[in-house]
């Protein structure tokens, strides 16, 4: 029963939803349809009020990303750190890694903060849910796309010569968001009801950014090697490096088949907070 | 079109847990349940209480249905079920059409934007097409009388602009139901009107369902209403007054208890020279006797009240023989009548309850106490200019 749903009769009942899965099938479909307004009216409304109070506005989009690059390549080039020479110059290797995993981490902490950003509106009012899923996801769509214009512009500025493969970039971009957003969307129904969620998030994200051949081409012995291999975003991020600057390691098969699960963590992760969402308002509104 | 019932609920139950981290975790575990298809069970476990209870009601178009109950009677739990955020614990509610709850009427406003690009959010979430608003934007904006600082920041908006601006959009949904949950203290007195207004014309090809604890509201919209007392319906009155006289009786036990050893019997009492009744009624700016017979156990001075109290149970106006230096005097093992006449009926309010109270000069103590005694219908009312706190009566 939802209230911008015209002229059909809506049933509030206390028997689970997925004991009839046609039925939770269309809802999910009826939703979808009805939400797509609100989504675009949402994500219109985030990506606006965003920068309404900044003077540096889209800048703030890869500002950060510039500058972890910077701080990697005076250390590297200061001696400080000593990391394996990447095939292409570093400064360019960091900046594509950084702005890549920027495009992952955002979309892994953006479902949860749509929620609990809408705390309020989801306890107040009936509406299709999944409209803060999609304008979560239109707002990451949307940075990633600043941020791949950057990716362009600094490719055209550098020394690295375009390949055919680039074309396939792009795709580890979308691989990278529904990766981060498919564990996004699955930690929602817990992390609205515990905060430590978001909390554990936001530190497990700095670690993982160290396990991730960002800063470091991909190791090939010893431990860290062993988990940068056993790390679900290192296929992605290398081989889209790998497409964007034509050298490095491909990893086209665990690239598919992390895409593949990824997408369906994500529709599961849907349904999930389509049941749950009743039990979680309840607590939230307490 | 009238007897198409939109709102069914059917034994509707709903707990809640008081201890908030244990909800927490009861939360997470219904969750699961929800997830792997378990059936909640109905028990209650250690914290909870029912806040709804086996909860049974229909409405249909055309109806504007008020619930009326004291604080916790889980009106608002009630609603929230109604409009599909909570899911019931038993039983199942079936709502036909568009529904529409005007509960937090400022929920989903960006305060960073205009107004105007907030009508096309809320309206968004209220389920309204972009075309739909299109259409409707200038009414929306004139309904809420802020068509000058449409294009400006709501956080530049007073609160009961802001308030305004939402009920506007709310009510320009055209719902079939709409659910309306104490919002209507917004604006001033003119505003108050017109949502009134606009709610009665809703109203006409709508289910409407209005909680409220202000019974000025109730009385001036509602056809019928629904009592509710700690999760429960005690009964549906189709008669306005009986239901709120019995939801104000859920109160009376908080009126001062009158002493044991009271001194006089009341044998007694007649308004405008027929005896009282529950309801009584007076033409605006008549005349308004009232007398009292009695019996005395004791020689003593007695002073009378009338007090007239608004359906809220506010003290608009006191009739008093002290104020009026009126000595009553009463004797020992002899029978008393006094009266009182108000010469001018000149209520700011078209019901109003009389209580009367007796009390002994030399002790203060209150000897005799008739709570909210009558309903008093004031017929041809119109807005006095002034309406006295301290009428004058001519006491015999």
């Amino acid at each position: 029963m939802h209230n911008y749903k015209k002229s059909s009769e809506q049933i509030n009942s206390s028997e689970p939803l997925i004991k009839s899965p046609l039925k939770l099938l269309k809802e999910i479909k009826d939703d979808f349809i009805a939400s797509r307004e609100l989504s675009w009216r949402l994500f219109h409304r985030n990506i606006s009020a965003q920068y309404r109070h900044s003077l540096l506005g889209f800048i703030w989009i890869f500002v950060p990303a510039l500058v972890t690059a910077g701080i990697w390549t005076l250390l590297k080039s200061s001696n400080i750190i000593n990391i394996a020479e990447p095939e292409i110059p570093y400064p360019v290797f960091v900046l594509i890694g950084t702005l890549l995993w920027k495009c992952f981490a955002e979309s892994l902490s953006t479902p949860i903060n749509s929620f609990l950003g809408a705390k309020n509106m989801l306890a107040k009012i009936d509406f299709p849910r999944e409209a803060l899923l999609i304008s979560g996801l239109g707002s990451v769509l949307f940075n990633s796309i600043i941020r791949f214009i950057i990716i362009v512009i600094v490719m055209a500025f550098s020394p690295i010569s375009f390949s055919s493969s680039i074309l396939l970039f792009p795709l580890a971009i979308f691989a990278l968001i529904l990766l981060g957003t498919s564990i996004g969307t699955l930690l929602v129904p817990v992390g609205v009801l515990y905060h430590d969620v978001s909390r554990v998030l936001g530190f497990a994200v700095q670690f993982w950014f160290y396990l991730t051949p960002i800063v470091y081409p991909k190791p090939f012995n010893g431990f860290v090697a062993k988990l940068t291999e056993l790390n679900p975003v290192t296929p992605i991020l290398t081989t889209g490096r790998a497409w964007l600057t034509g050298t490095g390691e491909l990893m086209t098969v665990q690239f598919g088949l992390i895409a593949f699960a990824s997408l369906l963590i994500f529709f599961s992760g849907w349904v999930i907070i389509k049941l749950t969402l009743p039990h979680l308002i309840e607590r939230i509104s307490n | 079109m009238n007897n198409d019932t939109l709102v069914k609920v059917n034994n509707i139950s709903k707990k809640f847990c008081r201890d908030f981290k244990t909800s927490l975790w009861y939360g997470l575990t219904d969750i699961c349940k929800e997830v792997l298809g378990i059936r909640k069970n109905d028990e209650l476990r250690k914290h909870d209480f029912y806040a709804v209870r086996n909860v049974n009601f229909n409405i249909s178009r055309g109806e504007c249905v008020g619930i009326i109950g004291p604080n916790g009677a889980g009106k608002s739990t009630l609603l929230k079920m109604l409009i599909g955020l909570l899911k019931p614990e038993t039983g199942h509610i079936s709502v036909k059409g568009r529904v529409c709850a005007l509960i937090q009427l400022t929920a989903g406003f960006n305060t960073l934007l205009t107004g105007r690009e907030n009508i096309y959010i809320k309206g968004a979430i209220l389920g309204m097409s972009k075309k739909e608003v299109d259409l409707k934007i200038d009414e929306i904006i004139d309904f809420a009388e802020i068509r000058d600082s449409i294009d400006s920041p709501v956080q530049t908006y007073s609160s009961g602009m802001v308030a305004r601006l939402g009920f506007s959009i709310a009510v320009h949904t055209e719902p079939d139901v709409l659910v309306i949950d104490e919002v209507l203290a917004v604006g001033d007195a003119g505003f108050r009107n017109k949502c009134f207004a606009k709610i009665k014309q809703i109203c006409e090809n709508a289910a409407v369902i209005f909680i409220s604890h202000n019974i000025h509201s109730v009385n001036r919209i509602c056809d019928r209403v629904i009592l509710m007392d700690q999760g429960k319906v005690i009964h549906e009155y189709d008669d306005i007054a009986t239901g709120i006289e019995k939801y104000l009786e859920l109160f009376r036990q908080i009126k001062p208890k009158i002493e044991q050893k009271s001194h006089i019997d009341v044998e007694a009492i007649h308004i405008n020279d027929s005896e009282l009744e529950k309801q009584s009624s007076v033409k605006f700016g008549d005349s308004l006797k009232i007398s009292v017979n009695g019996f005395s156990n004791k020689d003593a001075e007695v002073e009378i009240r009338l007090y007239f109290l608004s359906l809220n149970l506010e003290n608009l106006a006191v009739v008093s023989s002290s104020a009026d230096k009126q000595q009553l005097l009463i004797k020992d093992q002899e029978k008393f009548n006094f009266s009182v006449e108000v010469p001018k009926v000149m209520l700011g309010v078209e019901k109003a309850y009389i209580t009367m109270q007796i009390s002994d000069k030399m002790s203060g103590e209150r000897v005799y106490q008739n709570y909210a005694m009558t309903m008093l219908t004031i017929t041809d009312h119109h807005e006095p200019f002034f309406s006295p706190n301290i009428c004058e009566g001519k006491w015999s």
